[in-house]
């Protein structure tokens, strides 16, 4: 049973997804390069759409926004959707061009975490919370986009761990 | 290589992402007892993995606040150390005015402001989006937190108690649009109006407020009440007898006051007064504080902070008073939690009470000569 569970996959994405919360919720909370968050549960979200693919990238994404939502105080349901598009939207993308150049997966790593933090403000902002369209967002996006780029490639290979290899991941 | 996946089902992944999403936000913003059960059980379960992730990547913290703040902490604490020098002799007068509202407070059957049980509680999360606006503390439903308390801290209101689980709470900020407080300025009285006119305004602007100054006779020397009207020309009722050395002549000073409801506008908008009522007199620089109505679990006279600028609203006879917070809403380390129950508050005198104060506020007299 113990091997069962060590080699799930669920249990693998799971453990991804409490050590990036830990990380976010403690140090990157104190953090705020330039006014903005950096959100690497958005990274996480858009290289999941990249190796998982559009359908499964944006089950998996939704369900790191909802494990996000479930230890905010914002409305429950926001990071869920917002995680959810931005890592179908990344799944879109061709498969060639990415699998075979080294540079794209930080720069989509980078552009996919920008569109998850922009796809946050703009439903917020649409469920009542005007104030999450500030000026704070485009720091946010941009000092994600920076950290994106940089963990790209390290989350590239845990998503891949956590997906038991590349059988079932596209690259 | 995977299958090419038709757009049909694409399109339904998406549908049923959108459809799912916008159902729990509504639940959600609706308030869902079952929904909010699940989030604070998921906090109190996550809890120690960010602490334990806090105190893995504290250091770091550290280096990072070191690095990008420390000329401005540097600024900040000299800035301070110069105000303690000059606050010293003014914290002397703090107390004995303090100790004096409080004892106006006991004749008034009003609990002391002092007397209300609070609860420290520690800042253990913060914001972790960039419109949220709330802190999590270390303090929960067991230790007697209802949402909708003040939190505090030394300077004065920074928020109130949120969402909260067995263990832990959020404290919405003062900038959060959600957060709302009844507040009163205390505006100087007009020296054009007459005291019944302040009087009149005062109380229905929502009650009177009584500061006292007190002057204290040299032994055996005589004290006169000064004539109405004196002095700084503000309105004053005074109760000092006229007869030789009492010990203490109490001076009662109505002040006007403004009541209003404050809220916040987002993280890094300035946080306002709406719904200003009464003689509006509001001058920048005038204290806030709250005004602790029966409906508010945020008790009278918590400072909040000084009105930083006073303008008029666009399509409104209203004005737009804008706060300036005196606590350091951004930099909380520890918060207190004020455990006020409004129901357990005896009640409160007519608004002209404060107008026939009685002229015995002396705890200790000397003997009359």
């Amino acid at each position: 049973m113990l091997e069962s569970l060590a080699e799930s996959s669920l249990l693998r994405m799971t453990l991804v997804l409490l050590t990036v919360l830990g990380v976010q919720t403690s140090f990157l909370s104190e953090v705020r390069p330039f006014g903005g968050l950096v959100d690497i549960v958005a990274v996480l979200a858009a290289v999941t759409g990249l190796i998982a693919g559009p359908r499964r990238g944006a089950r998996a994404g939704f369900m790191f926004g909802i494990g996000f939502d479930l230890l905010i105080a914002t409305p429950f349901g926001i990071k869920g959707l917002a995680y959810g598009l931005a890592a179908f939207a990344v799944g879109l993308l061709p498969d060639e061009p990415i699998g075979n150049v080294r540079f794209l997966v930080p720069m989509i790593a980078a552009g996919g975490a920008a569109l998850a933090v922009l796809a946050e403000g703009v439903v917020a902002a649409i469920f009542g919370r005007g104030e999450a369209f500030s000026r704070d967002l485009f720091a946010a996006m941009i000092v994600t986009a920076a950290v994106g780029a940089l963990l790209g490639p390290v989350a590239k290979r845990a998503v891949r761990w956590a997906m038991m290899g590349a059988d079932r991941a596209r690259f | 290589m995977p299958l090419p996946i038709r757009g049909a089902s694409r399109g339904r992944v998406v549908f049923v992402l959108i459809l799912l999403s916008v159902t729990l936000i509504t639940v959600s913003v609706r308030g869902n007892s079952t929904l909010e059960g699940a989030r604070s059980t998921s906090r109190d379960w996550f809890s120690p993995v960010r602490d334990t992730f806090g105190k893995v990547f504290h250091p770091f913290e550290n280096v990072w606040h070191g690095v990008r703040d420390y000329d401005k902490l540097r600024q900040d604490y000299l800035a301070l150390k110069d105000q303690v020098s000059r606050n010293e002799g003014v914290s002397i007068e703090a107390e004995t005015q303090v100790k004096e509202l409080n004892e106006l407070r006991a004749q008034f059957g009003l609990l002391p402001c002092s007397a209300i049980p609070k609860k420290l509680a520690e800042v253990v999360g913060r914001p972790a989006t960039n419109y949220e606006s709330s802190v999590e503390i270390n303090k929960g439903e067991d230790d007697g937190l209802v949402t909708g308390m003040p939190a505090v801290t030394p300077a004065g209101l920074v928020g109130r108690v949120g969402q909260k689980s067995s263990t832990h709470a959020f404290v919405q900020l003062l900038y959060d649009p959600t957060v709302h407080f009844s507040v009163n300025i205390l505006g100087t009285a007009n020296a054009s109006k007459t005291p019944q006119e302040i009087l009149d305004a005062s109380a229905q602007a929502g009650g009177g407020i009584v500061t006292t100054t007190t002057t204290v006779p040299g032994e055996g020397s005589t004290t006169t009440a000064p004539a109405e009207g004196d002095s700084n020309a503000e309105p004053t009722t005074t109760v000092a007898p006229t007869t030789t050395v009492p010990a203490t002549t109490t001076t009662t000073t109505l002040v006007a006051t403004e009541l209003g409801d404050l809220h916040g506008n987002g993280r890094g908008k300035p946080i306002t007064i709406d719904f200003l009522r009464g003689v509006q007199n509001v001058r920048v620089g005038d204290p806030v504080v709250t005004a602790g109505n029966d409906s508010s679990l945020a008790p009278p006279c918590i400072p909040v902070g000084r009105v930083k600028s006073v303008s008029a609203k666009k399509g409104s006879s209203q004005l737009e008073v804008v706060v300036d917070p005196v606590a350091d809403i951004d930099r909380l380390g520890l918060v207190t939690i004020v455990l006020y129950n409004p129901a357990r508050r005896p009640p409160s005198p007519s608004p002209t009470a404060p107008t026939t104060v009685p002229a015995a506020p002396v705890t200790s007299s000397p003997p009359s000569t």
